[in-house]
This record gives C-alpha cells, sequence and structure tokens, in this order.
C-alpha cells in the first residue's frame, strides 16, 4: 500500500527505500478489535462523571487511579502477593496458612480490620475447606487464626519486616519464615493493603471491572464490583452508604485453585497489637526456615524453566502457561520433593518454600506478562541448546528474550 | 447534553486504530483510547464540537505521539514495545516478525523525535489518510505550509532513521 498525497521528496529514489517500508509497514499492520462493549461502558462512566465532575466514588477513584500504574509495578505486586499463596498451599497442606497471603480487601485510609476468612484450596491432596478470623493493621502486619480438624493454627506475618510465624496448638510446632520483604511499593502487605496494591497495579484489567449491582449482606447493603486480573476474579461488596468493604471474594487459578472470602469486615476497630507480636510462646518447638532464592520475578521464571527442564529429561514445558505450561509441572516438583525428604521435615519444607517462592514469582509473573507479545517458543527444545530463543516478553519497557540456554537479552 | 455512548460507539474503532498502529502495544493503546475520550470531555467544556470524527482523531495523534515520546524517553534506546503480531507480512517465524516490528519501531521512535507540529502533520497524512486541505484547515495554516511541513518532517524521519544502525539478529540465527 502506498501513502497517497505526500510528494516524495526523494522521489529519483527508484524503490522503496527502509523507511518507506516502515511506514507501509505501520500502514498495513494488523490492528487488534477494539475495546469491546463492556471496557466502554465503563469508560462512558468516566466520561460523564468528569462531565459534570461528579465526586467520584471510592470505585471510580480505584479505577482511575489505577489506569496510572506501570506495568512493571504491577508484576512485582502481583508476584510478591502470589508467593504467600503458594507457601501456604505447598507447606501446610491444609490451607490454613493460606492466610499468610493472597487475597485482599480496601480502602487507602484503612489503618486496622478484623475479619472471617473461609478459604477453599484444590491441593494434589484434595479440596480444603478452613475458616478462620484475621486482623490486619498497617504497615504490614497480620494475625489470622485458623481451625482444621480441630486444630488451630495462628499466622503472624510482617511483611515489611520479613518474617512469618506459625503456630500449630496441637503439636506446639512454631515455623518461623523470613522472606525478602521488598520494596514498600511492591510488597504485598497485609489483606487489605495487599488487595489495595493488586487493584492499582492491575491497569488493563481493572478497567474490565463491571458493576455486580446490589446485594444484602445480614442487615448490610452492599454494591459489588467484579475486577478481572491477572491472578484471578476478584469481587468487592461495599457498604452502599460509606463505601467501605464487608465482603471481598477472590477466585485465582493462576497459583492454584483458590477460592477465599474475606466476609464480616469491620473496618478501623481499636487493635490490641499484642496480638501481632511475632514471639513463640513458651513450649513450642521452632523450626526456622527461609525463603533464600532471587526476589525478582524474571529470575524467578527462569529458575523455575531450568528447575522443569532438569526434572523432565532436559525439555522444557510445552507451552509457557495452561495444561502443558509451568504451573501444571508444580504437583510434580513438589512429589519429588516428598520422595527424596521425609514430608513435614526441616529438609523438606525447606526445599518446598524454595520452590513455592520461586513457582509463586514465576507463574505469577508469567501471568502478568501482556498476552499480546508474548511468544513461547520452548515446545522441543532442550536445556542449553544455544542460540534458542525460548521465549519474549515485554516487561518493564523492554522487549526480553530467554534463550534455551537460560541467557537473557535485550531485543 | 453530549451522548458520550453514541460518540464513544461511533468514533471508538477509528481512535482505537490511529492510537494502536502508533504505539503497537495492547496496554499502551487502551490507555491512549481512554484518555483521548477523556480529553475531548475536557475540550467540550472550553468549544463546541462541530466534527467529532476529526477532533478525536487530532487529539488521538497526539496523545500517541506524547506517549511514544514517554516511551523513548524512559528506556532512551529503541527497546522494542511493539506487538510483532500487528506487523505487516505476518508469518509464523519469529525472526522475521521481530524485524518487522523493529523496522516500524525505529520509525516510531524517530517520530518521537519530531517537533511536535511536524510529527503531528506527518502522522495525519502517513497513516490517518488526511489531505493536505484538512490538515490547512485543523492546523490552521495554508495547505502549501503544510506540504513543507510535511517534507521537512520526512526528511528528518528519514535522516534519524538511517542514522539507526541495522539491528543484529545473529544471536536468533539457529532459533527453531
Amino acid at each position: 500500500m502506498s501513502i497517497p498525497n505526500i510528494p516524495n521528496p526523494d522521489s529519483d529514489v527508484p524503490r522503496p527505500d527502509p523507511f518507506e517500508q516502515a511506514v507501509n509497514a505501520m500502514n498495513e499492520a494488523r490492528i487488534p478489535s477494539p475495546p469491546d462493549a463492556e471496557f466502554n461502558a465503563k469508560l462512558v462512566r468516566l466520561m460523564q462523571a468528569d462531565e459534570h465532575q461528579i465526586t467520584l466514588g471510592w470505585s471510580q477513584k480505584l479505577l482511575k487511579g489505577a489506569i496510572k500504574m506501570k506495568f512493571s509495578t504491577k508484576c512485582m505486586v502481583v508476584a510478591a502477593a502470589a508467593l504467600f499463596v503458594m507457601f501456604g498451599s505447598l507447606i501446610f497442606r491444609g490451607g490454613n496458612s493460606i492466610a499468610l497471603a493472597d487475597v485482599l480487601a480496601a480502602l487507602e485510609n484503612i489503618r486496622s480490620a478484623t475479619w472471617t476468612i473461609t478459604t477453599e484450596i484444590e491441593t494434589p491432596q484434595g479440596k480444603t475447606i478452613s475458616r478462620g478470623t484475621g486482623i490486619s493493621l498497617s504497615p504490614g502486619r497480620e494475625r489470622i487464626e485458623t481451625m482444621v480438624n480441630n486444630v488451630t493454627t495462628t499466622t503472624i506475618t510482617d511483611y515489611v519486616a520479613g518474617k512469618s510465624l506459625t503456630l500449630e496448638a496441637q503439636s506446639k510446632k512454631a515455623i518461623s519464615i523470613t522472606f525478602p520483604a521488598g520494596k514498600p511499593d511492591q510488597n504485598p502487605g497485609n489483606k487489605i493493603e495487599g488487595f489495595r496494591q493488586m487493584i492499582a497495579a492491575e491497569s488493563r484489567s481493572t478497567l474490565n471491572a463491571r458493576d455486580l449491582g446490589t446485594k444484602t449482606f445480614g442487615d448490610q447493603k452492599a454494591i459489588g464490583f467484579e475486577f478481572a486480573m491477572s491472578v484471578g476474579v476478584i469481587q468487592i461488596w461495599a457498604d452502599s452508604q460509606n463505601g467501605l468493604p464487608v465482603r471481598i471474594e477472590m477466585d485465582a487459578p493462576a497459583t492454584s485453585k483458590l477460592h477465599e472470602i474475606l466476609s464480616d469486615i469491620k473496618v478501623n476497630p481499636p487493635i490490641d497489637e499484642s496480638l501481632l507480636e511475632l514471639k513463640i510462646p513458651e513450649g513450642y518447638t521452632e523450626q526456622k526456615l527461609g525463603f533464600t532464592g532471587t526476589a525478582d520475578p524474571e529470575s524467578m521464571l527462569i529458575k523455575l524453566l531450568e528447575i522443569i527442564a532438569k526434572h523432565n529429561g532436559s525439555r522444557f514445558p510445552d507451552e509457557l502457561l495452561g495444561e502443558s505450561g509451568i504451573n501444571s509441572y508444580i504437583s510434580k516438583l513438589v512429589k519429588a520433593i516428598d520422595e527424596a525428604h521425609e514430608p513435614g521435615s526441616e529438609a523438606s519444607n525447606q526445599a518446598k518454600i524454595q520452590l513455592a517462592g520461586t513457582a509463586a514469582g514465576a507463574i505469577a509473573f508469567a501471568s502478568s506478562l501482556p498476552k499480546e507479545s508474548l511468544d513461547y517458543w520452548g515446545e522441543n527444545v532442550l536445556l542449553g541448546a544455544k542460540e534458542t530463543p525460548i521465549l519474549r516478553f515485554q516487561h518493564a519497557g523492554k522487549s526480553r528474550v530467554i534463550y534455551a540456554d537460560l541467557t537473557v537479552k535485550d531485543e | 447534553m453530549i451522548d458520550w455512548e453514541d460518540i464513544v460507539a461511533r468514533h471508538g474503532p477509528a481512535v482505537w486504530r490511529t492510537v494502536w498502529r502508533l504505539l503497537s502495544n495492547d496496554a499502551d493503546a487502551l490507555d491512549c483510547y481512554q484518555q483521548v475520550f477523556l480529553d475531548v470531555v475536557e475540550l467540550s467544556r472550553r468549544e463546541t464540537i462541530l466534527d467529532w470524527s476529526a477532533i478525536l482523531r487530532r487529539i488521538a495523534i497526539n496523545r500517541a505521539i506524547d506517549q511514544l515520546r514517554a516511551r523513548y524517553r524512559e528506556t532512551s534506546r529503541f527497546d522494542s514495545q511493539t506487538d510483532a503480531s500487528g506487523v505487516a507480512g505476518v508469518t509464523q517465524d519469529p525472526s522475521t516478525r521481530l524485524v518487522q516490528a523493529e523496522t516500524a519501531e525505529k520509525l516510531r521512535a524517530a517520530i518521537a523525535a519530531l517537533p511536535p507540529r511536524q510529527a503531528e502533520a506527518f502522522c495525519l497524512t502517513a497513516f490517518d489518510q488526511w489531505t493536505y486541505r484538512e490538515v490547512a484547515q485543523r492546523l490552521k495554516i495554508e495547505p502549501s505550509a503544510v506540504g513543507m511541513l510535511i517534507n521537512r518532517a520526512r526528511k528528518s524521519l528519514r535522516e534519524s532513521f538511517a542514522a539507526v544502525a541495522p539491528p543484529s539478529h545473529g544471536s536468533r540465527s539457529n532459533e527453531s
């Protein structure tokens, strides 16, 4: 296709030069479908609010604020948040310490909150449902008590310090975990903070939020919004009078089959801070664990690809994510750890912490990458093959390529 | 009262094509697309808009160029932000797609470096198929001045384009 109506100052050039070819390439580019009706409906609502200078509700403020967030921040936040979901699902198996992380709740001015929590998680060992209560206190502190099979487990976490303590009442076992605390804006924080960050970091997807209408919980009338995010789908129900969250539900299929409900949320109640001290009670036996791997999500992905290839006869997964993707190998890798170490032993738990940290960051990172610029060529490629690209993606404003020898280059 | 739903429905696809062609990245294009419509709301408070199509496409061009400038300020080099699948002559060969993507990306970088009016005039004619007369009306200049503006833009673009060394693809030569 030529360019109409533009005189060519280099008309003595007999054939298109690279510049002209580039112009033509842009003109002939295959344009993806425009934003769908749902996206446009949200946009129109923002336009109408702007037109009349309406005071925006909290949900619309979230939407507008989210637009400005950078993709790199999103990746870090999502990776960090997902990491602790994996800790819970792999280490404690009962699903009770899912409490350590994932999901959310939130408004910017919430300093403290109490809530009840219901978690359903599908692990290789089956589906587990746990219920408990929680306390969040900013910055970055949290306590969750759950009961599974009449055993009470308490997890106290300080995300700022990068420490958590899990106490199992029946066995009198205390597990101390250290993990990379990260920068303030990359730290998942407690459930309230984590939720807020994940919403804010989801630039595009947040715009896909849809109204769920109104619903009554007890005697509380609430308005609902659903957000399609990289790590899953989140529903927020907020008091229709003051906009404060009363119930949050999250499905996170990317890292594990997780359904979590935070309900009966009370905002800014007085909190007894002694409940949040990382102090081991007398009579408990301590097991110290720590995630010592990289906190960089891209490096986590490279590491996981290496682990999988080594476990899989030097072959990379057939696809990045999906039924044959990196996520499909986690249960096999856990099984390998259980075969190598006595389940529940310090060595086993430490190995699982390393795997969980790496896998969670890697999967969350991979899930967060823009699909439209993602190319995976790892199928049938062997680990170590020279100059053979296996993955191309966009991250932090750069086009990156991972090769089969695990080197990574900018393009 | 302005029917924004109708405005978005009627002009959204054209705005999308304009911003995506320049940005070649879904996330950036979505942000830009949204900003175009929020900008036109702001503009509608200050003046009566008679030709929505023209004003939206012009805002789209300018917003997309702004975003390109921000992109290259941030990276300070020709790091690709593009979606290679949208490049002309798409093949299944990733190497070819990358070469095409990088060629177009070089042009984007060069456009981002142009003076604002040259960039706008060039993009409106080269990618949005505006005539010189239309550009002259919108930029409030003589049609002959449009020709000069575009010729200068093309000269600068060609020089910038030629100044960038072709990318090396040696490391990808054995991909399979």
